[in-house]
């Protein structure tokens, strides 16, 4: 180490130096006042068992073949016959009516989504740098919330256009992942990863679905 | 217990277990949060939050990386977070006249050279910041640097050195007559 570094380390030591101690009683107390306001609400499903979770994908995947009939149906459907003429006139575009607009419970439910991506993607880019090879544990956690962000997207809370655009990356990025397999290799992962950088997506989640931190000291 | 007990009876909602992993891991993430945001009471918010989502989405900890490790990159982003809502610029108590008033020949000089410093790893980017207060203030390795911002060890370690540059820069121009003459 040169003398620069020495002076260096000395002379930095010291920034922002943080507290020798502080009420912890004071901050658990926050804690568990904020958990119990905001959290329990809305709080995350418990943590589900291997039978459960086969359960969960047996139905997921019953919904999806659902999905694709109803698709097939309606691509497939004869077309109507032309209104006649004479047919009252209705109004093209309608006004949207409060059925348009997402709920409460509809933001809510976008948040926790968007929060559990967070947490996924966070695991996911962990996961790089682990010494452990990367489970297939995720996997069925990323399909539930491809479903969900699939399900977001068909919902009105995507009528934000930024929120659109942010759900449509997630859904490529999640099906990314989906797709792993166990023996998938690095280059596979990279790329998602640079995926992730390239358009963003973490940042502008963050941004999505911010810290409640207030700037009491600010 | 050990901690990997505690993680999955704090799972099942007992209220004990998360008690023990806060006390386990609040003072090194207090730490980082005042380290970082340079305010008790934002870093206290820090905290605050990152225990509230950690415990939230506990459910969805895997265990592929260590929690120590999971619960920094909760913070860090948390931190990153308040301080982008902030803004970064923090206003010193000493005016900045200090930098004229220097003079290698008076009693302490290190208080101006200090806090040109200070001022200096304010202005780092984000990232070099956050490297440079991990590694070379609070003692983190890269290994663990790299898994809580989701990077390479090589880019960690590539962030410090460039972090270490711009103050020896800052160093260098603002005091040669002293960065010459350094004393360890």
């Amino acid at each position: 180490m040169t003398d620069h570094d020495d002076l260096l380390k000395k002379l930095t030591s010291d920034y922002n130096a943080p507290r020798e101690d502080f009420d912890r009683e004071a901050l658990w107390n926050r804690i568990q006042s904020e958990r119990d306001a905001s959290t329990r609400p809305v709080r995350h499903a418990p943590r589900t068992s291997p039978r459960t979770r086969r359960w969960l994908q047996t139905m997921v995947a019953v919904a999806a073949v659902l999905l694709i009939g109803i698709a097939i149906g309606r691509w497939s459907a004869p077309e109507m016959p032309d209104v006649p003429t004479d047919a009252p006139i209705v109004a093209e575009n309608p006004t949207p009516t409060r059925d348009d607009q997402p709920s409460m419970a509809q933001r809510l439910y976008a948040r926790d989504v968007l929060l559990r991506t967070e947490t996924l993607l966070t695991e996911f880019r962990l996961a790089a740098v682990s010494p452990d090879p990367p489970a297939s544990r995720a996997l069925p956690w990323a399909s539930g919330l491809l479903l969900e962000t699939r399900l977001l997207l068909d919902s009105p809370v995507s009528e934000n256009d930024e929120l659109t655009r942010l759900l449509r990356d997630l859904e490529l990025i999640l099906a990314e992942i989906v797709q792993l397999t166990e023996s998938a290799d690095e280059r596979e992962r990279r790329e998602i990863r640079q995926s992730l950088e390239e358009r963003g997506v973490m940042l502008r989640l963050r941004k999505a679905v911010p810290a409640k931190v207030g700037l009491k000291g600010a | 217990m050990d901690e990997h007990d505690l993680i999955e009876r704090a799972r099942t909602g007992q209220p004990s277990a998360e008690r023990d992993l806060y006390e386990l891991h609040v003072g090194r993430v207090m730490r980082m949060a005042e380290r970082m945001t340079g305010d008790q009471a934002m870093a206290e918010d820090v905290v605050q939050d990152t225990f509230v989502r950690a415990f939230g989405s506990l459910s969805s900890f895997e265990g592929r990386s260590k929690f120590s490790t999971w619960l920094h990159s909760i913070a860090m982003s948390t931190c990153l977070n308040a301080l982008r809502k902030r803004g970064r610029t923090r206003d010193h108590e000493q005016p900045v006249e200090a930098y004229d008033a220097f003079d290698p020949g008076c009693d302490d000089p290190d208080g101006a050279l200090r806090l040109a410093l200070h001022r200096a790893i304010d202005t780092l980017g984000e990232d070099m910041r956050a490297t440079f207060v991990m590694h070379d203030l609070e003692g983190f390795t890269h290994p663990e640097i790299a898994a809580i911002c989701g990077v390479e060890v090589g880019t960690s370690k590539a962030r410090l050195s460039r972090a270490r540059a711009r103050l020896r820069d800052v160093l260098t121009d603002a005091f040669p007559n002293r960065a010459e003459g350094a004393q360890p």
